[in-house]
């Protein structure tokens, strides 16, 4: 079972990531629980969603402690909350921020040798959308990464999910991904 | 992929629900914002009633059945609470009420998270009551919910408890099944005792003296009837749907040594450890109660007789006595249990706490696990 936690704020699509991987992971023939995390949340706050997919049915239910994948689409977040506490030692981690891996590694050293992508999904989202709102791009970057689900899958999942949308801002939601899901190839170098 | 509150109110529209009373209260809201936004876009045919409390959201339903009409809402924690006053009348006057219940802890301190105190409050009221373990199964005990509670031999409303956020706001690969094959299984609702009409004017639920223990027979009566209508309709539903409910679901219980007795979507977690135990070669089980109302107490019997440790998992607390499941389970067993409080306000338990819990059973305490 692969188990994804995604750390942002109210508003940066924290939600809508996890239904996009969940509903991916459906059309790619698999299961798939997502969920989100959150109190009374409001614009801004930090919310968490999670992402369960296995190729049988999933047992595990609530809070997931040792992810597979962390996804950090609020940089900022890591000032208010210890989410390196505690990982396991394969587990990856995806940054949404304008530094280097390198740059982001020496900025914190608690992470030790995890694996740490970083790409700067707002700027690419903001160059797409002409909005700042980063989280269909960062799965371009993880499906880059990782290839949990396909790219047929997630653009499918994605034009789900972000249904109530107009149809071009889905596709600009999608070409901003896959620029994120290529340019992995030249980070992958970088990572280590 | 449906949340928990959404299967909810997919078995309200496939069981052709007709009004909704309701008040908003998180984590139930996102059922009846469904439903409205389906009123709203005419794909569902009901009247959508926002109340000014849930004691009129209670009012409303309990006044609606008895005019005749298929009634639904959904509520959680303090307005289940709200409710209760309302909750003894539907019951009281035997209308097939259905309501959704997404458990949450009780204030204070304020929580949303899960937490089965809410529900087991209303253990008292008369009402039918059903844990859900998964999303499926909530959709499924709606619609299951009507043609039990419609039954004559029944007429008792129910509630059907999911648990906050683990399923409410989860989501998960749910069968709708079309309607087509719900409207064969559930006929229209045609009451035969109960129908408010101007043409014959009816009063309901008026003062009565010594007749007042005869009605509460009655009650009891068709809770004790409720068991095997349950029965029969989960029997029915497998036909369709090829899934299969009850009364309880035994896990492994058969050939174990040592059992735990657990309610609601929690017992997902547990089945995860047991399958983890079983494999290093411990005999360990678990049942879950689907009915907390009627009490299944010859199927916990049954499960549990040839067990040597049991323990019982309670989300609940009743200060001042304990656990409310255990102190149940105890009674109906007639041998002590070792009773763990675990997971209140939401408190995560998780799959290593429930192994340690295995290891240590046998004892006739009462154990906190934090």
């Amino acid at each position: 079972m692969l188990e994804i936690i995604i750390h942002g704020r109210g508003g940066q699509g924290v939600v809508v990531t996890s239904r996009i991987l969940g509903t991916a992971a459906l059309y790619d023939g698999l299961y798939a629980q997502d969920f989100p995390l959150y109190g009374a949340a409001r614009r801004g706050a930090p919310v968490m969603a999670f992402v369960r997919i296995d190729d049988e049915p999933i047992l595990l239910r609530g809070y997931i402690a040792k992810p597979d994948i962390m996804v950090l689409l609020d940089e900022s977040i890591i000032d208010v909350m210890d989410v390196f506490l505690d990982l396991s030692d394969d587990c990856t981690i995806i940054v949404n921020t304008t530094r280097s891996a390198g740059d982001f590694r020496g900025a914190h050293p608690e992470i030790k040798d995890l694996r740490v992508f970083c790409v700067d999904g707002t700027g690419i989202a903001l160059e797409y959308l002409e909005k700042p709102i980063p989280n269909v791009v960062i799965i371009g970057f993880l499906i880059g990464i990782t290839h949990i689900i396909s790219i047929d899958a997630f653009m499918k999942s994605v034009r789900d999910e972000l249904g109530k949308y107009p149809e071009n801002l889905i596709d600009k939601n999608i070409d901003g991904a896959l620029e994120a899901c290529e340019l992995m190839t030249e980070v992958r170098g970088a990572a280590r | 992929m449906i949340a928990g509150n959404g299967a909810a109110a997919w078995g309200a529209r496939l069981a052709r629900v007709e009004i909704i009373p309701n008040f908003p209260i998180t984590p139930q809201t996102a059922i009846i914002e469904e439903i409205a936004s389906w009123i709203a876009s005419g794909e569902m045919d009901a009247d959508f009633l926002p109340m000014e409390s849930e004691h009129s959201v209670q009012s409303a339903l309990a006044a609606a059945s008895s005019a005749g009409t298929r009634v639904f809402s959904a509520t959680s924690s303090q307005g289940l609470l709200l409710m209760t006053e309302m909750m003894f009348v539907t019951s009281g006057l035997r209308l097939p009420v259905i309501m959704v219940n997404v458990s949450r802890g009780l204030s204070a301190p304020i929580t949303l998270w899960s937490d089965h105190n809410d529900v087991l409050v209303q253990r008292d009221s008369g009402w039918l009551q059903i844990f859900c373990s998964n999303n499926q199964e909530v959709l499924d005990s709606v619609v299951m919910g009507y043609k039990i509670a419609e039954n004559n031999d029944v007429l008792l409303p129910m509630m059907i408890n999911l648990d906050g956020f683990t399923l409410s706001a989860t989501r998960e690969p749910v069968d709708i099944p079309g309607q087509d094959e719900i409207d064969g299984f559930l006929p229209e609702y045609n009451p035969k005792h109960t129908i408010l009409d101007p043409k014959e004017p009816m009063s309901m639920g008026g003062a009565v003296f010594d007749e007042y223990m005869y009605f509460r027979s009655q009650q009891r009566m068709a809770m004790q009837n409720s068991k095997g209508v349950i029965k029969d309709v989960c029997a029915e539903w497998e036909k369709i749907t090829g899934r299969n409910y009850g009364l309880v679901e035994s896990y492994c219980s058969d050939d174990s040594a040592r059992v735990l007795v657990i309610c609601g979507s929690e017992s997902a977690i547990l089945k995860y450890t047991v399958d983890k135990l079983r494999a290093k070669g411990e005999k360990v089980g678990m049942l879950r109660l689907r009915a907390m109302r009627p009490f299944p107490c010859e199927e916990i019997i049954d499960a549990l007789s040839r067990v040597e440790e049991i323990g019982v998992i309670d989300q609940d607390i009743s200060p001042g006595s304990g656990g409310i499941i255990a102190t149940e389970v105890k009674a109906c067993l007639g041998r002590g249990v070792t009773s763990f409080i675990a997971g209140l306000g939401g408190r995560r338990i998780g799959a290593e706490k429930y192994e340690k819990i295995f290891g240590r059973l046998g004892r006739d305490v009462e154990e906190w696990i934090f």
